[in-house]
């Protein structure tokens, strides 16, 4: 018997009870619906979040800082470090990175936080600040979605990100170039600003300027200097000009992030970088995954126990059937995958059908939750990937041929004379 | 000539709680290819137990099935069911029909099983359904053909894909008189092939088969050639 005719057989023995395969199936499309909704959730949010670090800024960049304690030993100090335990960079410790091979360049980071006023807009908004040094002027031109690159280093001008536009200032980005922004000091009183720290926007960065260390407004890196010295007054914070909380250098290379870092190390700083970063959100949301799909999977493994009731049933009812087949000569394999595919066939309806609800229905959220939360148009929060729906059909199948697989046999194995005589 | 089936000392018993009811005792018989012989057995239990352990649908208790010499007793679980598939047509008393499909698939089942191609087996399917005179009945089920339409099917399937071998167990006995000797008369037609009979009517026996073996108890009482 032909996969084929086995496979048609098995459809049609399916169409021939369509409530009983109906209700059967229904138990499949709730798992996989569930299982589908929410491994998407998962995968989503894993996407949002990648894309902040997967980009070329991202990967080619590496931020470095030094911790008290043992130097060199804490691989990466991460996020949640207090400041007191950092030591801060001086100039010599930025030129001694400088030499070191596959670093591009260095320059210091301002960590700054300042309150921002643009011209014509009302309200302060506490925004990041940094600096760009002379040598990297030239990465950010390809990322001006509007405007141009300062002219004069000298001159009070600044790049503002695209996002801070439209998310803070519902702003389109040719009509913020030219304005004015007024940036003031995080802890000071707004009016303290003088002309000084009046500059002005002269482009605006599409998000691929940025690494996943955040959107800054910046300005040139001695201006920013300058700026640091004379508003962030934090008492916990370098502010003067040689001494730095952190440094960003720029790879030669991106492929040699772990090496260069592995230096980094053994000169007593520790590094972040985007794919070690990258490497442990994998995992964390790995585990995410897992979980949901564990959860999810036990509506399907509920329809297992439905879909072997089903079938046992089926080959009660059929034992003459199977007997008159194998009369005629069916071997006992014909007759167990015929069941095997009947079994099959209802998970991979059930499949079909619980994926495209669970995508439906992942659908449906995401267009409830961008008015609710405010989301910009291209974040989504349910993800279908291709291994997902290809995973989740194929998996019930899987499921559905374990719980034909005792039915099956036992028709296979049944004698052709007892069967026949079954009247 | 060379015989096609032959059993020795062939055996069967049915074990049902204390008892040993035995269907066959000692049989042995031959039969020689495009022979025609009816087996007449008073109506009991294992009537048709000697067709079955020929059609390798049971196996015996003990002694041996030959068929063309080879011992189907050697033969593997698959390799009955090829024996069945190739060299055998059955005909049943209750003509065993699956009741879902319709009688054309019904006669083309043998070669599904097969694994012939869809336009063939569609095409000898037809011509048998034909032959048996039920060409405007292919689209119908089981239970909207008459007992004699559904025996009709049943020979047509028993023959697709020309058997050596064809059983035949009590083929008219759910009939009527008329209605069984239509059937009758068709079955006269299939001459050329090896066909046993087994039905517990005499008359039937006489004025189809050249030979009447008949059973009493499990054993071989008469067998008489014309």
């Amino acid at each position: 018997m032909t996969a084929v005719d086995t496979v048609g057989m098995a459809w049609a023995n399916l169409a021939r009870r369509k409530g009983r395969t109906a209700l059967t199936a229904a138990g499949v499309v709730i798992g996989v619906g569930a299982l589908v909704l929410m491994v998407s959730l998962g995968l989503g949010l894993q996407r949002q979040v990648v894309k902040l670090f997967d980009t070329d800024e991202s990967l080619r960049t590496l931020t470095v800082h030094r911790v008290k304690g043992d130097p060199g030993k804490k691989k990466s100090a991460g996020f949640g470090l207090g400041m007191d335990q950092m030591i801060p960079l001086s100039d010599k410790d930025l030129e001694e990175i400088r030499k070191l091979p596959g670093v591009a360049s260095a320059w210091p980071q301002l960590d700054m936080f300042l309150r921002v006023v643009l011209e014509g807009s009302t309200g302060t908004v506490v925004h990041p600040v940094d600096g760009i040094p002379p040598e990297e002027e030239g990465r950010y031109t390809k990322h001006l979605l509007a405007g141009t690159m300062w002219r004069s280093r000298d001159e009070p001008s600044c790049l503002v990100p695209r996002h801070f536009l439209e998310s803070r200032l519902n702003l389109k980005p040719q009509d913020a170039v030219g304005k004015k922004i007024t940036f003031s000091g995080f802890l000071q009183e707004e009016g303290d600003a003088s002309e000084k720290d009046v500059f002005t926007v002269v482009g605006v960065l599409g998000d691929e300027a940025f690494s996943f260390l955040g959107r800054p407004i910046y300005v040139p890196l001695e201006a920013g200097l300058s700026l640091r010295e004379r508003k962030a007054s934090h008492p916990m914070l370098p502010s003067k000009k040689g001494s730095y909380l952190s440094a960003q250098l720029r790879l030669t290379d991106p492929r040699q992030a772990e090496q260069v870092a592995g230096r980094l190390r053994n000169m007593g700083f520790n590094t972040l970088s985007a794919v070690e970063l990258l490497k442990q959100i994998n995992i964390i949301f790995l585990v995410l995954e897992g979980f949901m799909a564990c959860i999810g999977a036990i509506g399907l493994v509920v329809s297992l126990f439905g879909i072997a009731n089903t079938m046992a049933m089926a080959v009660l009812e059929r034992t003459r059937e199977i007997g008159i087949m194998k009369a005629l000569g069916a071997r006992n394999g014909d007759i167990g995958r015929l069941f095997l595919a009947e079994a099959g066939a209802i998970g991979a309806l059930g499949g079909l059908l619980g994926l495209a609800g669970g995508t439906l229905i992942g659908k449906g959220l995401n267009l409830v939750a961008h008015p609710l939360f405010d989301l910009p148009a291209d974040v989504s929060l349910f993800h279908v990937s291709f291994w997902l729906a290809a995973g989740s059909v194929l998996f019930s199948v899987l499921i559905s041929i374990v719980a034909g697989w005792l039915p099956a046999r036992r028709a296979a194995r049944m004698e052709p004379v007892a069967a026949v005589r079954y009247e | 000539m060379a015989e096609l089936v032959r059993t020795d000392r062939l055996t069967r018993r049915y074990v049902m709680g204390e008892t040993v009811l035995s269907a066959l005792d000692g049989v042995t018989l031959s039969f020689e290819p495009g022979e025609v012989a009816a087996i007449i057995k008073r109506s009991g239990s294992g009537k048709s137990t000697l067709l079955q352990l020929l059609g390798g649908l049971d196996r015996p208790t003990s002694g041996e099935i030959f068929v063309r010499g080879k011992r189907l007793a050697e033969s593997s679980e698959d390799e009955l069911a090829l024996y069945r598939r190739q060299d055998v047509g059955f005909i049943f008393q209750f003509f065993n029909l699956v009741p879902t499909l319709t009688a054309l698939q019904n006669v083309e089942l043998p070669l599904v099983l097969a694994g012939v191609a869809k336009p063939e087996r569609r095409r000898r399917s037809a011509e048998l359904l034909e032959r048996v005179g039920l060409g405007g009945r292919r689209e119908h089920r089981p239970n909207q053909l008459s007992g004699g339409e559904q025996q009709r099917v049943a020979i047509a399937r028993a023959l697709i894909h020309d058997p050596p071998l064809l059983l035949a167990d009590e083929p008219t006995g759910n009939l009527d008189s008329k209605t069984a000797s239509e059937i009758l008369e068709l079955l006269k037609t299939l001459a050329g092939r090896t066909i046993l009979v087994v039905t517990h009517d005499r008359v039937l026996a006489d004025s189809f088969a050249q030979r009447t073996v008949e059973l009493r108890d499990g054993k071989v009482v008469t067998d008489d050639r014309r």
